[in-house]
């Protein structure tokens, strides 16, 4: 489903931590998403990836403390996948089980340039 | 009975493209998985080589024979209308005669969610806005889709106000009680008039939840009767930009797979529609995520076309109003616009 964007003020109310980090490992990729019965020629037929384990590498903190460098975080089941090599601003949760990532789309969604701003 | 009934043979049609892009979807669906799967080896890889060079073929081709059939059974309902039209004399007898406009649901959107049970999501808020129905012309920077699944629509009324605004006027009626009256055509000819208050449901922070416009909300207003005319916000979820178009003008609307036509097709309907004045859109296959700058399982609006000498543009419109550019528009070149799009929607 391609829903808008969540707004950064939105995802800055949210979120614990905020860092400029790069996928590094997928540690695991899950087939949990639900499959849509709705007609393929339907848009926002709920389409999404399933959830995804992977290591990130924190370049910056634009938020929060973190002393790891590298950090484990869950992906939940959303409209995008993560891939080793993707780069940009992520917004993070913690629940009892650690991080999740926070927001519908990946870290391309917002610059890293709008995310700063948006903190100042 | 002589002949056929066109309109049979275009939902006939629509059914084969329907199973086709099923199997097309359960080709990537299956080939994803088998090569994401945690299974290495000489064994793995011959299979996942025989299954890319031989049983994808097999599912292709038969997405291919159903398609093919869909493009015959629509050949075939065009002769037909042709023919009835020649003996008729008229164009009048491409479609069968309209029933007189009569409400068949009245509503409001709160007392509806109430009686269906539907909660109001957690922290959202039913507020008047202050905004005019109309500010100005409509116009498609004028739609915002918002909290609901309903992209097609956000971007069937765009279209439209891109084409001719002045059926989205004809569409919204403001009440002397201040209510708002939002009339649809039935696909069986009959209309319905859903009948709203103009309060909107407002999030924790303040922001309009569901669709809206930063300058006035005709867009939210006909996206709240819409949602009472199909059950609640949640059964918008997932639709066609063509229903759309036929929902509000009342006349015919088609869709073509953008694999079965080629760049010179789209490119004549694009401009036939932009220069005709009747809306058009696209839509992307589905997979997750953005290519050549669309997202999948989303619509978009066509607002437009340029030539730059050989090069030919198409100006689409992201219904989220304001990604990627401020205004929601990307200038796509043509071949670029058939790798992103799947499916064509047009109307008459």
């Amino acid at each position: 489903m391609a829903l808008p964007p969540i707004p950064i003020r939105t995802l800055l109310e949210e979120a614990d931590l905020v860092i400029v980090a790069t996928v590094v490992r997928v540690i695991e990729r899950r087939n949990d998403a639900p499959i849509s019965d709705l007609p393929v020629t339907y848009s926002d037929r709920g389409t999404a990836a399933g959830s995804e384990r992977c290591l990130l590498q924190i370049d910056r903190i634009l938020r929060g403390v973190e002393d790891q460098r590298e950090i484990e975080v869950l992906k939940p089941i959303a409209q995008y996948t993560l891939e080793v090599g993707d780069h940009g601003p992520f917004f993070l949760g913690t629940t009892q089980d650690g991080y999740v990532l926070l927001g519908r789309y990946g870290p391309t969604i917002w610059t890293i340039d709008a995310v700063a701003a948006a903190l100042e | 009975m002589f002949g056929a009934d066109p309109e049979a043979l275009e939902q006939e049609a629509k059914r084969l493209e329907i199973a086709a892009g099923g199997i097309s979807s359960i080709d990537r669906h299956l080939t994803a998985n088998l090569h994401a799967a945690p299974w290495r080896g000489r064994k793995a890889d011959r299979y996942r080589a025989n299954w890319d060079a031989i049983e994808r073929q097999r599912l292709q081709a038969a997405a291919t024979f159903l398609r093919d059939g869909a493009r015959t059974l629509r050949q075939n309902a065009e002769e037909q209308r042709r023919a009835s039209a020649r003996e008729s004399g008229s164009i009048s007898g491409l479609r069968p005669k309209r029933q007189p406009p009569q409400i068949i649901r009245e509503t409001r959107l709160d007392a509806f969610l109430e009686s269906h049970g539907l909660k109001k999501q957690q922290g959202y808020e039913l507020k008047s806005s202050s905004l005019p129905l109309f500010n100005g012309i409509p116009s498609a920077q004028d739609v915002k889709q918002g909290e609901a699944g309903d992209c097609y629509f956000a971007v069937g009324l765009a279209s439209i106000a891109v084409a001719d605004p002045s059926l989205i006027e004809k569409m919204i009626t403001k009440n002397s009680d201040g209510t708002y009256t939002v009339t649809f055509h039935n696909p069986d000819g009959s209309m319905t008039a859903v009948t709203v208050d103009g309060n909107l449901y407002m999030n924790k922070y303040g922001n309009p939840a569901y669709g809206h416009g930063d300058n006035d909300q005709w867009f939210a207003i006909a996206e709240k009767a819409f949602a009472v005319y199909k059950g609640g916000y949640p059964a918008t979820e997932g639709g066609c930009p063509t229903d759309v178009f036929s929902l509000v003008t009342g006349q015919p609307a088609h869709l073509g797979m953008v694999s079965d036509l080629s760049s010179r097709q789209v490119w004549d309907q694009v401009t036939k529609s932009i220069d005709g004045h009747t809306p058009a859109a696209a839509q992307t296959a589905d997979y997750e995520g953005f290519r050549n700058g669309v997202h999948g399982d989303h619509a978009y609006s066509i607002t437009g076309y340029e030539t730059h000498g050989d090069q030919k543009i198409v100006v689409v419109r992201n219904p989220w109003g304001d990604h990627p550019s401020p205004n929601g528009e990307i200038k796509m070149p043509l071949d670029t616009f058939m790798k992103a799009f799947a499916i064509l929607n047009w109307s008459e």
